[in-house]
């Protein structure tokens, strides 16, 4: 059934796919490239350079996750999800299929950002203290995608009822944070949750640090 | 009467005048500048409100109000980091002091306290004393830390004033100790392994003599030799070197008065040059992040909150 269902969700992204492939081929190769025509005789600039580009890296994996996610559960939005409710299996199996079966999507993409830092590195005339990295690169993407997709995946195989639940909350806390913030200035609610989130062992810690294909 | 025959009778009338006594003026200008001497003076030796805080092993440290919590602080900061480099040395025999100063402060149109100060003084502090007096924002006064680094700093500057003129011409920074260890040494190994010329590159694998002539020590005679490293990083190779000689290594450094940059590192290092080049480098390479963009523990963390959201995706997943 994995392999149906892998079909199906080709069948309806296949396009998404060849053109988020194309994008993380061409996000190495132009990071280097130009920063290398520019700033090839001052490498200190040109690894600043890097530094910035590595932006695009998880950004990109953002991208992709929230795209995924929503084309995959799309076309069982669009019938009400009758298809699904037909099916003789239990329904987190359902969802399970597609999660697995959206992963499989995935692979394309971190295989193409991987190409293109190999490609991106090779003949490049680098001093022999700077080392590379363009595996440890894409293992890194592949890492972000898998994390960035569950939680894309997460709020698109939700109900809207389980979706309007969670707006409330969230509405709710912000109200909470404003209450809190009128009556004590200096407690930031938002803040100390962006902070438990971006910060170890939150889930977003290890998209941050360093996505350098060239470092020191 | 008619303008020109006024001029006339005026150019008639005129005599010699009597020749300005420059003395007059050029006294009253040497008065005004003793004035203003003993009014910069007061300000640097004393603000009325600072106390003696601390002595340690010939240095003091006073401050006023605000600052007297951190001051014995930082006086055992500021002394155990120039001992690592400069030893028990001194910028001049006549001593040194330095005060950081901050302004007034002010809040909604109320000024809340006056100028405040934290002064490091190097007995004896004489009126021959070398002094500085830098003003700095509160957020350096705020920590000891800061503070320290800040005097450090200063005290880097008057300590190379008193250098030797070839390693002054050679080094071609102001202070050695402007930024912290940690920074410096990481900017030197940025400069270190990112230098495209040929003896940087040579350099970094390991042969002496070109970094000896990316450092500006001694030239190689090779014209394909390319440029030289920034002043960062001569000021990171001298530091090293104080470091390696232990206590008197400015002292025996300071005694190459007439001597090239090379000896007088030698000197100071207690080592030939090309070994201490090497120790140097070596050390520099060392401090190279030894992962790349991915660790162990980061994909460990991503799979486990991979796996609960999954299983939180599995649960919350409803149809109607």
């Amino acid at each position: 059934m994995l392999k149906a269902m892998i079909r199906l969700q080709w069948k309806g992204c296949w396009h998404l796919v060849v053109a988020l492939a194309v994008a993380a081929l061409a996000l190495p190769i132009v990071s280097v490239r130009t920063g290398w025509r520019s700033s090839g005789e001052q490498l200190p600039r040109f690894l600043i350079e890097l530094q910035l580009w590595g932006l695009f890296y998880p950004a990109l994996a953002a991208l992709v996750a929230v795209t995924l996610a929503a084309a995959i559960w799309a076309s069982d939005r669009r019938g009400h999800h009758i298809y699904a409710l037909l099916l003789p299996i239990p329904r987190w199996r359902y969802v399970l299929l597609r999660y697995l079966a959206g992963l499989v999507l995935l692979l394309p993409l971190v295989l193409a950002l991987w190409l293109g830092a190999v490609i991106a590195t090779s003949s490049l005339d680098m001093p022999p203290g700077l080392r590379q990295f363009p595996h440890a690169l894409a293992v890194k993407f592949g890492l972000a995608l898998l994390l960035l997709f569950g939680l894309a995946f997460a709020v698109a195989a939700a109900s809207r009822r389980a979706l309007g639940i969670g707006m409330k909350l969230v509405g709710l806390f912000i109200a909470v944070h404003i209450a809190v913030i009128l009556l004590s200035p200096r407690t930031n609610l938002i803040w100390t949750v962006m902070t438990a989130l971006s910060t170890w062992p939150g889930p977003l810690a290890p998209l941050g640090g360093r996505w350098m294909l060239i470092d020191v | 009467m008619s303008r020109p025959v006024l001029g006339i009778l005026l150019l008639a009338l005129a005599g010699p005048a009597a020749a300005q006594n420059a003395a007059a003026w050029r006294d009253s200008a040497y008065r005004l500048s003793t004035e203003r001497q003993r009014v910069w003076d007061s300000l640097m030796q004393d603000f009325s409100e600072a106390e003696e805080i601390a002595r340690r092993a010939g240095l003091v440290v006073s401050a006023t109000t605000e600052y007297r919590a951190i001051a014995e602080d930082v006086l055992g900061r500021f002394d155990s980091a120039r001992r690592r480099w400069f030893g028990p040395a001194l910028p001049a025999a006549a001593g040194f002091r330095i005060t950081l100063r901050s302004g007034e402060s002010w809040s909604f149109g109320r000024r809340t306290s006056g100028p405040q100060s934290l002064s490091i003084a190097g007995i004896p502090d004489t009126d021959e004393t070398f002094r500085l007096a830098p003003f700095v924002p509160d957020e350096t006064l705020g920590s000891a830390e800061k503070a320290a680094q800040r005097l450090l700093g200063e005290y880097g500057a008057l300590m190379m004033a008193s250098a030797p003129a070839a390693i002054r011409g050679w080094l071609r920074a102001g202070s050695l100790t402007e930024f912290s260890v940690d920074s410096r040494r990481e900017g030197a190994m940025y400069s270190l392994v990112t230098g495209v010329g040929k003896a940087q590159r040579d350099c970094v694998r390991g042969d002496s003599q070109s970094c000896a002539h990316a450092l500006g020590i001694r030239r190689s005679g090779d014209p394909d030799a390319g440029g030289e490293y920034y002043p960062l990083v001569r000021a990171d190779l001298l530091l090293a070197a104080l470091e390696q000689g232990g206590e008197w290594a400015w002292t025996r450094l300071m005694a190459v008065e007439s001597g090239t940059v090379e000896q007088a590192l030698a000197a100071a290092a207690g080592m030939p040059a090309d070994s201490l080049l090497l120790r140097w480098r070596d050390g520099l390479l060392a401090l190279q992040p030894d992962r790349g963009p991915l660790d162990l523990s980061a994909a460990g963390l991503i799979l486990g909150w991979s796996a609960l959201i999954l299983a939180a995706g599995l649960g919350i997943a409803r149809w109607v």
